[in-house]
This record gives structure tokens, sequence and C-alpha cells, in this order.
């Protein structure tokens, strides 16, 4: 970025920019030629020029004096007295090579001629003019630098009105044009100088809206110079509270109530500057996008918690993993949780080489990269117009947007990567092979449960319970499933039923769920049982037996509406559930009030392991769960063979799902060894 | 005040019921009407949900929001259901064969998916999960289970091998009370916040 | 009431006391409560959750359940109201602020409770939509359908399935896998947690399925009852231990 501005060249007259190619000045209309004079080459005709050019070029690349500027002043006896200051000028400016040779000519004059002297004399006053059209563009360089720095050092002078020209009268629409082209060397030198300045980041992140704002106020309120309120501003931001926070404090009701919008928008714009300055590692732009809206939510919040975290600062000698967690436990407080993708990933942040700083350092690890992209800058942009270049914020919002392009895809801590859906064809082919399997078992022929097979231990406990009920002995059935499982558990408990039923029990029906009303007319149908035993229903489920179990005055009058409710006649409640959850409820919430009731489960499959605790502890008498315990009645919708075959399938699956694994472990690392 | 009575009233509730479970005999009465409010508001809250499933949908279908159809599917079978019972009563034979002959195929179709996605994820779980001691713990108690429940082992009627499934078939029980353990130690700490009031509503 | 406790009542009775007084203890203890032991699977689980809740400013569907007082009045039903309004803070002013679905009335309305008192803590109370909070199914088929249907959307870039919920929720999780939507389960049933486990979620089990919402909250109570967790973990392992010898030295019947 450097070159491209020093490519306009100044006018040796009034000191104005002019595009490269420009003879003349736009600005005085003076002949700009001395510029496009090669330092120390005479002016010469054009025809003289054309001839003499490959020469000159040749004998420049041969000198190797010319490659460093020769320190060595003339021999003070060899120039004339009367023009020693134009031969020192001239020994400074010129190379050696010149000089020598005009020392030659000067010292034989007759092969310098009248003609030849006459010419000196005109080269001597052009190499003056171009020493001076030199001298000051040197010092126009050093003007702008000057203006550049003072420029930098008061962000905000560029929007006020230009109270105070700059000393080398350089126009406004200059200064725009230099404060829109950003230098490298400039920004090192700004850099240096204003380091304290800046050593939070704050001007760099104000907008000018915000920056006019703030500065209205201050003037408002303190009179003060225009400079002051942005200083002490950026200083209050350091420990990260909002400048605008005091005048928040202090307002009414109704301005309360925008704080919120106010917190959010200062929020929002700084820490979006903020991003848009950092060479935008992946962890780093999610930590960013994490800080702004964990801070926009947490800066809403009533209630934050101090103290409730420990500072990384308690924690010395972290490496730097370490410190990433521990910047995550601290960067987590109830209003603003953080979780630094680095924490997650230390390798990664190894070879990144993220610094991890703590959050009290002057000079952020944000600021410390801030430079790495600048210096990345194309540094050949002498064809681009002035008015095409962009600005440092949108250099940087365009470095933003193009590793936020190059971000995408990846794989972020914190996130599970990406899976690649299994294909339907799979999917497809195995359902095939489940249903084919499953109907031709089913085709083949009845396979009931053969009854001489081994029953679990529960579900003997059960078969022994029921054996144990005599006639007239009452028994709750509580009917707790859904559609879906019916028919599992409809298998298990229609022969149950039966069993009771013709053992002379009396039996007396509850479900908890709507459904059960229908699902029991399917179950009393398998069960032979007549049909118009009465379901109830019982809304709240077991939460509305507490109350008569906790009550004896009510449970001795009986209730009419609900004879079920009464659950001290009952000897046996058998749920019929396929929710695990729901059985435990009932054994933890009904049973320690009463004593004398048994409880025994026929339940799904899947829910059977949570019971065996309760069964093993003699909460539960018994349960029955699945096929394996069918045979306990007699079963005759269930077949043997497709259960066995599904299991088989299941089986199958499991194994070549090891196997596959296996071999793709084992294709890896072969890969791995072959790298 | 107007957070903080909510919030009284819930603990004193709380602590009143847990108090009464103490002294049962003389606190029956009101832990009995304690609990009936409860089922009462859960019935009301049921009905505010419904409600506002009911017109959430409504919303949908008149904005054409993608999907209205299925919205336009839930309302109809809502209404025609609740006109239906409401008609003939739910302890209506017709209206219960209805709705079973509706529910219950749907119910079992999708159990029977989760079925074949079992079988799938049989066979991914491994791909996906990788080696850990976790998989390979279930990997090798479902290998065993599914062998034993196939019941070939057990029809060979040899005693001891008899007694060694036996074993083994109390093994989950160990895992599931340490993990009931776990989740009643969390639910016991979730109780504790609920009822002193530390579980807020969202804008503590 | 209080004499006829059994010897496992007394036992629960002791074990509810000792838990309330570890809680008390952290609560007021000086020193923050930051429990160092928390696993791997809820770190996770908890990082993933601000991932997708912050980063991405996509919607996070979570599945509430569908059993609070459905058929059981359990608590544990209950569990994922914390985690929604943990995630729900974080993600208020997001294009698609979190959507949660619950299988329960009140937990239905507890949940819009949640998302209410979460906007108006926020003092965007004009932002707060009930369609936030749905009512989709009451039962756990028709709940898992409905939460099935509602998870391929452009929109969603991840499903928390917190609450009580039945091995079906399987159905859920597959639907997931198949958008490629990272879900994650943390189910207090334990049926429910199998699913989760072969359903290719980030699983929590046991206890960890309260102590994401804890990991997230950040509150000193949460950060307590983590704590308290903690110690009476270790103190029932204590008295299992002792237990176990008593009983082989015959001093317990």
């Amino acid at each position: 970025m450097t070159e491209d501005h020093s490519e306009l060249n100044l006018c040796p007259n009034c000191s104005k920019e002019n595009l490269p190619m420009a003879t003349r000045c736009v600005h005085c209309g003076s002949d700009m030629e001395a510029l496009f004079t090669i330092f120390g080459q005479p002016q010469i005709p054009e025809e003289e020029a054309e001839e003499s050019l490959p020469d000159i070029i040749e004998e420049i690349r041969n000198d190797p004096s010319l490659q460093t500027p020769s320190e060595e002043p003339p021999s003070p006896e060899l120039v004339p007295a009367n023009r020693i200051d134009e031969s020192i000028l001239d020994s400074e400016q010129l190379p050696d090579w010149l000089a020598k040779v005009r020392e030659r000519a000067q010292g034989e004059e007759d092969a310098i001629g009248d003609l030849a002297s006459g010419t000196m004399a005109m080269d001597a006053a052009r190499n003056e003019e171009a020493s001076a059209g030199v001298e000051g563009e040197f010092n126009a360089w050093i003007n702008r630098i000057r203006e550049k720095s003072q420029q930098e050092n008061s962000v905000r002078a560029r929007q006020l009105p230009s109270e105070n020209e700059e000393p080398d009268q350089v126009p406004e629409w200059l200064q725009r044009i230099r404060a829109l082209r950003p230098r490298p060397e400039e920004d090192i030198t700004h850099e240096v100088k204003t380091g304290p300045t800046y050593a939070d980041d704050l001007p760099r992140e104000w907008t000018d809206e915000a920056l006019q704002e703030l500065r209205r106020q201050a003037l408002s309120e303190d009179q003060e110079q225009e400079t002051e309120p942005l200083l002490s501003a950026s200083a209050s931001t350091e420990d990260e509270e909002t400048p605008v926070e005091p005048e928040l404090e202090a307002a009414s009701e109704p301005v309360q109530e925008e704080s919120g919008s106010i917190e959010e928008d200062f929020h929002n714009i700084p820490e979006d500057e903020d991003a848009y300055f950092v060479p935008v590692p992946v962890e780093d732009l999610n930590q960013f996008t994490e800080v702004e809206e964990d801070s926009v939510v947490g800066g809403t919040q009533e209630e934050p918690a101090t103290g409730e975290i420990e500072s990384p600062e308690q924690e010395p000698g972290q490496d730097t993993p370490e410190l990433a967690e521990i910047q995550t436990e601290e960067v987590v407080p109830e209003e603003a949780i953080v979780e630094p993708e680095a924490s997650e990933n230390p390798e990664q942040t190894e070879l990144e080489s993220v610094p991890v700083e703590v959050e009290d350092e002057t000079k952020t690890g944000v600021e410390e990269q801030e430079e790495e992209p600048e210096e990345e800058q194309p540094t050949d942009s002498a064809a681009v117009p002035p008015d095409l270049l962009l600005l440092r914020d949108q250099q940087d919002r365009a470095s933003l947007l193009a590793s936020l392009i190059e971000q995408e895809g990846r794989v972020t801590a914190g996130k599970q990567a990406v899976r690649k859906p299994s294909g339907k064809a799979g999917r497809l082919a195995l359902a095939l092979l489940l249903l084919i399997g499953l109907i031709v078992s089913m085709l083949i022929g009845p396979s009931p449960m053969p009854t001489d097979a081994l029953k679990s231990m529960p579900a003997l406990a059960l078969g022994d319970q029921i054996q144990t009920l005599a006639e007239n002995d009452k028994v709750l059935v509580v009917l707790d499933y859904q559609a879906a499982t019916s028919r599992e558990l409809e298998a298990l408990a229609a022969p149950m039923l039966d069993k009771l039923h013709v053992q002379g029990v009396q039996l007396s029906f509850l479900t908890t769920q709507p459904s059960g009303l229908f699902l029991a007319q399917s179950l009393l149908a398998q069960a032979e049982l007549p049909e118009n035993t009465l379901v109830e229903y019982l809304p709240g489920s077991y939460l509305n037996l507490i109350g008569w179990a906790v009550n004896p005055a009510i449970s001795a009058t009986g209730d009419d509406l609900l004879r079920a409710k009464n659950l001290y006649p009952f000897r046996l409640v058998l749920l019929v559930s396929d929710s695990s959850d729901n059985i435990r409820g009932w054994l933890e919430q009904i049973a320690p009030w009463i004593e004398s009731l048994n409880f025994a489960a026929i339940t799904t499959q899947m829910e059977a392991p949570v019971l065996s605790p309760y069964f093993d502890s003699g909460q539960l008498e018994g349960y029955a769960a699945g096929i394996a315990d069918g045979n306990i009645g007699m079963q005759s919708t269930f077949s043997y063979r497709a259960y066995r075959v599904g299991l088989l399938l299941m089986l199958v699956m499991l194994l070549l799902g090891m196997i596959s694994k296996g071999e793709e472990d084992a294709i890896r690392k072969e890969e791995e060894r072959a790298e | 005040m107007k957070r903080a009575l909510p919030l009284i009233a819930g603990i004193l509730s709380g602590l009143v019921v847990l108090a009464a479970m103490f002294f049962v005999p003389q606190s029956g009465g009101i832990l009995a009407m304690v609990l009936n409010w409860v089922i009462i508001v859960a019935g009301v809250a049921l009905l505010v949900a419904i409600a506002s499933l009911v017109l959430t949908h409504l919303r949908f279908i008149a904005r054409g929001k993608k999907g209205f159809l299925l919205s336009l599917v839930l309302v109809i079978s809502f209404l025609a259901t609740l006109m239906f019972g409401l008609i003939r009563g739910v302890d209506d034979p017709v209206f219960l064969k209805w709705v079973g002959a509706v529910i219950r195929p749907i119910e079992t179709a999708l159990l029977g998916l989760v079925a074949l996605i079992m079988m799938s994820a049989a066979m991914k779980i491994f791909r996906e999960r990788g080696w850990s001691a976790l998989t390979v713990s279930f990997g090798v108690s479902a290998v065993i289970f599914l062998i034993l429940g196939l019941g070939f082992l057990q029809n060979l009627n040899i005693p001891v091998l008899t007694e060694v499934i036996r074993l083994v078939e109390t093994l989950p029980m160990i895992g599931a009370r340490g993990l009931l353990i776990g989740i009643g130690i969390g639910l016991l700490m979730m109780a504790f916040r609920v009822l002193f009031g530390m579980e807020g509503s969202g804008n503590d | 009431m209080l004499s006829a406790l059994t010897i496992n009542d007394q036992l629960a009775l002791a074990l509810g006391i000792l838990g309330l007084l570890f809680l008390l203890i952290n609560l007021l203890l000086l020193k923050k409560n930051q429990p160092k032991h928390i696993p791997e699977s809820t770190k996770q689980a908890v990082e993933h959750l601000l991932h997708v809740s912050s980063e991405e400013g996509k919607r996070l569907v979570v599945g509430l359940g569908h059993a609070l007082t459905n058929a059981s009045f359990d608590l544990a039903g209950a569990s994922g109201l914390s985690l929604q309004r943990a995630l729900l803070k974080r993600s208020l002013f997001n294009d698609h602020p979190l959507q949660s679905y619950s299988g329960d009335g009140v937990l239905a309305c507890l949940s819009r409770m949640v998302v209410h008192g979460a906007y108006r803590g926020a003092l965007a109370s004009e932002l707060f939509s009930g369609s936030l909070s749905q009512l989709s199914g009451t039962s756990p088929l028709a709940y898992t359908a409905s939460l099935t249907n509602h998870i391929p959307d452009a929109a969603n870039a991840g499903l928390l399935l917190a609450g009580q919920m039945s091995p079906v929720v399987l159905l859920a999780l597959d639907q997931a896998d198949r958008c490629s939507i990272p879900s994650i389960s943390a189910i207090t049933s334990l049926s429910g947690q199998a699913a989760g486990f072969i359903g290719n979620s980030v699983n929590l089990m046991g206890e960890d399925v309260f102590n994401a919402a804890g990991r997230l909250d950040q509150h000193k109570s949460s950060l307590a009852s983590l704590s308290a967790q903690d110690w009476l973990r270790v103190a029932i392992s204590i008295g299992l231990l002792l237990g176990a010898i008593l009983k082989m030295g015959g001093v317990l019947p």
C-alpha cells in the first residue's frame, strides 16, 4: 500500500498531487517534466535520449555504485570554489560516474567548448530545479506522514469540520483521499505512536455515528475539548463496560426500557468491528460470535451473578489448552456463557498458534494479530484509482467474509461432524430383509411358545402369585398402555386375565389413559371376559388414589362414581403398562401408603430391565415381560418362530456392524502405515 | 411482588404437602384436597394447551403456511372426534371402535418402524460411536442377550448352564439400579431447587 | 405415620436430609462452586448446545417429553424446562429462537411460561410468541410422530430431547440423523436413555441428565446442586460399601 500512494507525483510548484502520468500539474499548470528525469541524469532532447538511452541503462546496470548511493563527497580541490554548494548538492544526488565525467569536462576546458559550457550551465540550472522538486516531494511526504499521524491520533478529526488546515495547505479532498488510502508504513507509525491510545482497540471499533453522538453528549455535559470524550470513553471501555451506561443508569424509567437495545447496539457494533480486525481463524470467529450473542443476551438479564466463577488469574501455571479451558470456565457466567472453541481442540489451537491471553492484558491477541492481514495486503496497487481503494474496515470485512467462506463446511469444535445420512437403499434392503424373514417364518405355520421353555424369575414369581389367589379375591387391573404396544401386552395379559377369571377372582379394571377405554375392549374380548365389564377412567393416575389412600375416612365410605378408588380391599394390583416410569410411580407413590397391597406388572420387553431392581427389592411381586415370558398361559397370537427370526436378524446386523467397523479400522490403519 | 407471590405460593404448597406426608392421619384431608387441586389444574392446563394447539394450527391455515394441509387434517380430526365424543359419549362402543380403528394401526406401524430403526442402528452404532468401553460393553451384552433370547441355550437343560443364565440375567439389574440411583440423586436436587424457588420461569 | 416408617423409608428420609444439607452447605460456601468433574459427555453436549444456539443462529428444537402429569406425576418430566430456559436465553434474539414441543398439557403451559419469562427478563416481551412452545400430541406415539414431523426443516440446527420419553423417541432421533441434524438426548427414563444411546446422539445418562442444565445455567443454585450431587454420590457409595460389609459380617439381616 506504500507504493500506490507514493506513485502520486507532487507538483514541485504547488506541492499538490497529480497522477503519475501527468506531465503538467492539474492545479497550477506548471511543468512536471522534472519529475520524470532520472536522478542525476540531465534532461536531454527526445532524439538524443532515444539514442543514448540504451547506453545509459547499460551503464547504470553495470555500475555497482549505482546500486547503493555513494556517500563519499567529491574532493574539495576538484570543485570550483564558486560552485562548491552545487557540487555538494550534485555529489549527493548524482552518481559517481557522472560526477567524474563532469569533473573531467570541467578540467578539460577545451574539450568542453563554449557550446558545451552553455549546455552545462543549463544542465546545472535544471539539476537545481530537479533537486528542488525532489526536496519538495520529500517534504510533502514527510508532511503527509505527520498529517496522517495526526489524523490517526484523532480518529474523529475527519468527521469534524476542518477547523485546522494542515500546514502544507493540503486541501480537504486530498485529506479524504489520504484517509481513504491506508499505508502500511503509516499504520506502523500509527501503531507505535498511538499504541497506548488504542490499547483497548476501541477507537477503531467506533462507528462515525456513535462517535458523533458521544462527542455531542460529552460537549453538552462537560464543555470539554472535543477529543476528551473519546479518550475517556475509550478508557472506560477497558473493563468491558458500555460507555453509554452512565447515561442510561441516570436515565428515567422509559429510557431504562430502551437500555437493553442500546446496550445491545453497543455490544454488537464494537464486537463486530473487533471481529473484523482478526485474521479470523475458525475458532476465533466462532468465539467472537458467541461472545457477541452471549453478551447481548447477558446484558439483558437482571441479576448478574458476581463472584461465582473463578478468574483465570487464580489458577496459574496452566499451559495453553488448560488456560483456554479456564477461559471457558471463566467466561461462562450465568449471564454470558462463552465456550471458546479453542478449549475444545487444543491441538488445533497449538497448530494455529492462536494466542490465548487473559482478558486484562493491555493488548489483546486480537490486536496483536491485527497487523497480519495488513502485511498481507497487495503492495502493487499503483494502477488502482484512488476512489476504488477500500477502507480498512471494508478490507477487513472482506477478509472476514473470505474466512467465513473458507470456514464453511468445516467441523467446528463443539459441533458434531455432519454425518452422511445412511442411504435409502441400505435401509430399504434392511426393511425388506426383516419383513421377508418375518413373513416367511409366519407363513410356515403356527409356532406357539413351548410350554417347557425356561421362564424368567420374575415371570415365575408372577405365576406363583396368581396361583395363590383364591376365589373372590379382588384384583385391580390397571390398564396403562398405548395402542402401539397393545398387541404385545394384550398377548401377555389376556391369558392371565382369563386364568384369573377362571379361578373366580373378582377383577376391577381401571385405565389411566384415555386410549385405554377402547384398548380395553380388545383385551376383554381376547380374555373372553364379559362384554359389560366396567372399565373406569382415572384422571390424574395414581395421584388421584393417594388422596383416598391417605384419608381413611373417605376410603371407608367408598365411592360410587369410581369404585376402584378405594384400594384397601384389593389383594393385588396388576399393572399392565408399557412404561416402566409409570410402574415406578405406582410402586413409589402408592405402595408406601397401603402396605397390604401387592403389586405385579405386565410390561414390554424394552421396559423390563428397569423393573428388575424393584422385583429384587420385593416391591414388585413379579412381572412378565415380552414374549419370552409369554408362556404363562395359552398364547395363540404369537409366532415364536417369527420372534426368533427377528432376534436372529438383529444379532446378524449387530455382528455385521462390528465386523464392518473392524474392517474399516484395519483398512485405515493399513493406509496410515502405507503413508 | 408480582413475581414473588406465585413463587411464595408454590414454595408454601410444596412445603405443606411435604410436611403433610409425615403427619398423614391428621393431614390426610388437606393432602387429598391439594392433590385434587393438582389434578384439576393439570386437566385445565391440558385443555389450555389443546386450545392453544388448535389455535396455532388455525393460524397456520389462515396464513397458508407451508404444510398447512397437515394443520387442516389436525383441526378436522380434532373437531370430528370432539363432536363425535360429545354426541355419542366417550363410552359408546361405536365411538371407541372407530377411534381404535384409526389409532391402533398407525401406532403399531410406527412401533414397527422403531424395530426397523433399531436394526439399522445396531449396524451403524459402532461406525458412528467407534470403539469405546461403552460401545464394546453394549455390543457384548447385546449379543449375549440376543443369543439368550433365542432360547437355544435354555432348551439344552444343562443345570450349570441354567444357573449361569440365571446369573447373567441379573446383570441388567445392577446397571439399572446404578442408573436409578443416579437419576434419584439428580431428581432430589432438582426437587430441592423447585421447592425453594431456585428454578425460575426464565426471567431470573 | 412417622413411627410407621420402614427401614427403607428412614433411609430415604436420611438421604433426603443429607442432600438438603449438602445443598445448603454448597450454597453457603464462600468459594465459588465450580464442579471439577463434569462428565465429558455433558461437556460436549453443552458445547454443542452453545454452538447451535449461539453461533449458527438457527433454530434449536427441544423436545420436552410427554410425561409430567399424563400418566404419572414425575418431576423428572420437567427436567427439560431448565435446559430450555438456559438455551433460550442464548437464542432470544436469533433469527429462529428456540422452539419447544411438549407432550403434556402442564408441561406445555410451563414451557410457555419459561419462554415468556425469558423474553420478559430480556425486556423484549413484544418478541414473545406462543408458537415457540407448542403442544404436540398427548400420547407418547402422537408426541413422537409430531416431533419427528418438525425435524426436517432447513432452519433447524439441532435437536435436544430432555424429559421423560419412551423408547419410541428413536423415531425422532433417526429422523434427525437422516437430516444430518445433530441431536442430544437428556432423557430421564432409562429406556429412553437406551434409545438415545442407540440413536446416534450425544447421550446423557444417569444424573448427567440434570447436569447439563446446571452447566448451562451457571446459576449458583445449579452449581451448588451439582456439587451437592457429587457429595451425595460419594455418601451413597460409602453407605453401599458399608452396608455390604455389614451384611457380609452378619450385622445386618
